[in-house]
């Protein structure tokens, strides 16, 4: 029995509700033990920013969070979790300010914030691995 | 008891049995490419066991498959083919990049979550067309798909 009130309707559209919906999220909470108050508390904050959708970059921190705290644990609600997170989320990378910007998919396996940066700003590197000052990467909910 | 050979009228061509066992077709033949995948590709410490464990999986699809597409034409309609045709009508997604082990089993648990939902779609379909045969299939995949789900899931304990 799912005890949290449902999900707000703005949150992206749900594709396939068998491992992408937003009620991943509620059926990972489900099985969690709220005694264990950290990773529990982790796990609702990170329900509390896909709901509100507007913070996309502390969203993606927040999922690294839940899964470092989790280290392995509900492996498959987790995993639930980071396909809909995959889908949810974007990662979007400019070499300078004006430029249009590159969108790549949330990788499933990403367990670092600044992994996913170096790695969406590798494509921009020079022949010595210089980044260009102005390259920039961004966050985004998909259906914004 | 009915035969396979006086084939009620509403099973016949896009019927809703036959919609539902084409879909089934598609997920099944989408779960077993994606098992194969896993079963070339897994590394790490479980190699040996999922890689064999996959291959029984993907063996006994490949029957399935046969049953179900044989199921269609008994039927009287065409069953759907190609890759591209599976792809389209599929709600599995493709396994395309290599994965953590344990990413594989849990990707084709939901693979086979999917397909088991078909499953019991098209028993429910059958049973209403009063189809019995078709229902015996239907009966058959939900319960190899159920034990199957329960042995990956078992290994991600
Ligand atoms: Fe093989």
């Amino acid at each position: 029995m799912n005890t949290f009130p449902s999900l707000p309707a703005a949150l992206p559209a749900v594709a396939c509700p068998f491992h992408d919906g937003a009620a991943t999220l509620d059926s990972f909470l489900a099985g969690l033990d709220p005694r264990e108050t950290a990773l529990f508390d982790a796990a609702l904050d990170l329900r509390s920013l896909a709901a509100a959708g507007t913070d996309a970059a502390a969203c993606v921190d927040q999922l690294f969070r839940v899964r470092a705290l989790l280290g392995g644990r509900h492996y498959l609600a987790f995993y639930r979790v980071r396909c809909w997170a995959r889908r949810a989320l974007r990662v979007e990378a400019r070499p300078a300010r004006g430029c249009p910007w590159h969108g790549f998919e949330l990788p499933l396996d990403g367990a670092r914030l600044d992994e996913i940066v170096n790695s969406a700003l590798a494509p921009f590197a020079s022949s010595t691995g210089e980044i260009p000052a102005g390259a920039h990467v961004r966050f985004t909910f998909a259906s914004h | 008891m009915k035969s396979t050979v006086t084939t009620p009228a509403s099973t016949r061509v896009d019927s809703p049995v036959v919609k539902a066992l084409n879909l089934l077709l598609a997920d099944s033949y989408a779960l077993m490419a994606n098992t194969h995948y896993a079963h070339w590709n897994v590394e790490g410490p479980g190699f040996f066991v999922l890689h064999k464990a996959f291959e029984s999986h993907y063996e006994d699809l490949f029957k399935a498959i046969d049953e179900i597409a044989e199921r269609v034409r008994a039927l009287d309609a065409y069953a759907i083919g190609g890759l591209r045709n599976f792809a389209n009508e599929s709600g599995i997604d493709e396994l395309t990049s290599p994965l953590a082990a344990k990413d594989y089993v849990a990707s084709l648990v939901v693979a086979h979550e999917k397909t088991l939902q078909d499953a019991v779609a098209l028993r429910d379909a059958a049973g209403a067309a009063n189809d019995l045969e078709t229902q015996d299939l239907a009966i058959g995949r939900i319960q190899w798909h159920q034990k199957t789900v329960w042995m990956l899931k078992s290994y991600l304990k």
